[in-house]
């Protein structure tokens, strides 16, 4: 029997954007076991509820994380909403769908810079960036943010965003389409780059159903499940399908995330076309009473809000579960058989966000 | 595209039908969504949250217990529940038997023992 | 032919700008809605601080005794919920950045102090509504309709002059404080 060794990985590591620490225990080259150990960056944003009244605790909730801080905000809100049995205007409900699917954007195509940094493909990444810029950019123009955009709050919309806005928004998403198109070759194509995915880390679909994973990771695994079937927001009037892949490995998480931002910008459009004319937001009055949950399909995948109200102006609890904190099982387990080599892609390929996680 | 929006159920149950409910949960290809909890009244309030991936069902399951009733982790079960119990665990003090992974209050690094019950 | 399958692309770079701009020797173009800094129109402001009591980082500081308004600008998150609460809307947010600095400094701006104005309501159209009392940001004003009793803390009140315009039947007017 080839002798057992523990490798610690993380919380340092430069493919970790955030730190999150595995012991991996080693035979020869092959990981057998993963043990991970989170808490660096716990800040215990959800007891800040009974110290900030629930208006103000959108600003705290969006602040959770960078790059999905609109949808944290879009979830805080839409549970108070539907506490306080809240019908936001159409308007407001477009606007919110349109930025949560910008905001889809500007996450897949930093994991794809991210992806291709750690399978060692530098240029790639930096193209990937520079096409997430534009969207920046318009985010910016839009709401005055990069990437906290402070847009959110219980009955609607802050900002309205007019023709000329939304045009451009048009314009720029078909740009970065057709971009992608050609970098979409060298993902889905390049000898080398297939090299490094195809067959690493598989997780069966059977596997992914038990490990209870969510969003993109088990989409990759052949689970048709998507958040937005439920049409929360502007959802229910649009067209789009669930993409998932049959590949199972890296590979198909790849594919799904690069579809899934065709998508989006599709869902862009769509939004655009159909925006209503009207208010943005409605007059909200009194406390909340009462508790929700609510669903929501991230870039990572399904994020539960739950909130609890008792009639006074402080929440008595609010929680997230964020998608990341579902799809750790599932990284572990692909993790096991894996080489040591392929540990920091396999990490990646979850899309791990660990300031959300930790809260 | 067809919505499919449930509305969501919450069933009120006591700890020693938890374990029951879970397994018919598991019998019906149902996923572990979330597990939480909140401090209320001098209460701790669980709510065990199943999806399910085809319709879009969403069953939570409600646990009002004092803070030293002892509920059995569904880790046997659900494997992947650690990481909610853990957290409850720690956050809340929530007194949970029979974690098949037990972080004895070290998944998080905290300067209080139970600093979300107040 | 799989060789040279980044010809073109190799060639466009070549001869084409840089993407990046050469900052700071060409100073970046922010857009108009960007939220860079939270600034106060001085003379507007009536001291009642509530941007102070809603602001989630508590980074705004009012103090009605010396007449100032202060913000530490490192710890503001350009949230934009003061703005939003302004009374007077004197409040604004609008681009350019804080620039980093060694030490944290606080930034007050002084208002010349002024007769206080205090809302006083006409006993003879007042129909006792309660309109004003639950506009009032303070809790200043007690309207008891049984008695038909209209009452100020005058210590509580803040000078917003939001009861006056919320007043259906015109009846209150804003006076100095005697």
């Amino acid at each position: 029997m080839a002798k057992q060794s523990i490798v610690p990985f993380g919380p340092q590591h430069p493919v970790l954007p955030e730190p999150i620490h595995l012991d991996l225990v080693l035979e020869d080259e092959k990981v057998i076991e993963a043990i991970p150990s989170i808490g660096f960056v716990h800040r215990g944003l959800e007891s800040l509820v009974d110290k900030k009244d629930f208006n103000e605790m959108t600003y705290v909730i969006e602040r959770t994380c960078g790059i999905c801080s609109f949808m944290h905000g879009m979830g805080y809100c839409e549970s108070v909403e539907k506490i306080m049995n809240v019908e936001i205007p159409d308007r407001g409900k477009y606007l919110r769908t349109m930025w949560a699917e910008m905001s889809r954007v500007h996450s897949h195509l930093l994991w794809l810079g991210l992806l291709a940094d750690a399978f060692g493909f530098e240029s790639l990444f930096y193209q990937c960036w520079r096409m997430r810029e534009k969207v920046l950019d318009l985010f910016e123009m839009t709401t005055g943010g990069r990437c906290i955009f402070s847009v959110n709050k219980i009955g609607g919309v802050l900002k309205d965003v007019d023709d000329v806005m939304l045009a451009t928004i048009k314009a720029t998403t078909q740009d970065i389409a057709a971009e992608l198109r050609v970098i979409r070759k060298t993902f889905m194509e390049d000898y080398t780059v297939e090299a490094r995915l195809r067959g690493v880390g598989i997780l069966t679909k059977e596997q992914a159903h038990n490990l209870g994973t969510a969003g993109p990771f088990a989409r990759a695994s052949g689970i048709k499940m998507d958040m937005r079937t439920t049409g929360y927001a502007a959802y229910g009037d649009l067209d789009f399908d669930i993409i998932t892949s049959n590949e199972c490995d890296s590979y198909g998480r790849c594919e799904v995330r690069i579809n899934e931002i065709f998508q989006a910008i599709d869902l862009i459009g769509q939004c655009i076309d159909k925006m209503p004319k009207g208010d943005i937001a409605t007059i909200v009055k009194g406390n909340p009473n009462g508790e929700a949950f609510v669903r929501m399909e991230q870039p990572r995948g399904e994020a539960v809000y739950y909130s609890k109200a008792n009639g006074s102006k402080f929440l008595e609890r609010m929680r997230i579960r964020t998608p990341t904190f579902a799809n750790i099982p599932g990284l572990l387990e692909t993790l096991k058989g894996a080489d040591f080599a392929d540990v920091p892609l396999l990490i990646l390929t979850i899309d791990p966000c660990i300031s959300c996680t930790e809260r | 595209m067809e919505i499919k929006n449930p509305e969501h159920v919450i069933v009120q149950i006591t700890p020693e039908e938890l374990l029951g409910n879970v397994v018919a949960m598991k019998k019906n290809g149902l996923r572990l969504s979330q597990i939480c909890c909140a401090y209320s009244n001098e209460k701790l309030e669980l709510s065990y949250s199943f999806a399910d991936d085809n319709t879009y069902d969403y069953i939570n399951l409600r646990l009002v217990i004092d803070k030293d009733t002892e509920v059995c982790s569904i880790t046997e079960l659900y494997p992947y529940a650690f990481l909610y119990e853990n957290e409850m665990k720690e956050l809340f003090g929530v007194n949970i038997m029979m974690l098949n992974v037990d972080y004895n209050s070290k998944l998080y690094r905290l300067h209080d023992e139970t600093p979300f019950i107040k | 032919m799989a060789l040279m399958k980044f010809k073109s692309v190799v060639l466009k770079n070549l001869f084409s700008k840089p993407v990046t701009k050469n900052y700071p020797a060409e100073p970046a173009v922010y857009p108009e809605r960007s939220r860079g800094h939270v600034e106060i129109n001085i003379d507007d402001c009536i001291l009642c601080g509530i941007c102070g009591m809603n602001c989630p980082a508590r980074t705004i500081k009012v103090d009605r005794k010396a007449s100032t308004w202060s913000i530490d600008r490192f710890d503001c998150i350009q949230c934009g919920y003061c703005v939003e609460k302004c009374p007077k809307k004197c409040l604004s947010i609008v681009p350019g950045y804080q620039e980093p600095g060694a030490e944290k400094f606080v930034a007050t701006y002084e208002k010349p102090i002024t007769v206080k104005k205090i809302p006083q309501a006409d006993m003879d159209t007042c129909v006792f509504c309660t309109l004003c009392a639950k506009k009032c940001p303070k809790e200043a004003i007690t309207v008891d309709r049984a008695e038909k009793k209209w009452g100020l803390n005058k210590d509580l009140c803040v000078s917003c002059g939001l009861c006056e315009s919320s007043c259906p039947k015109k009846s209150i007017s804003m006076v100095e404080e005697s």
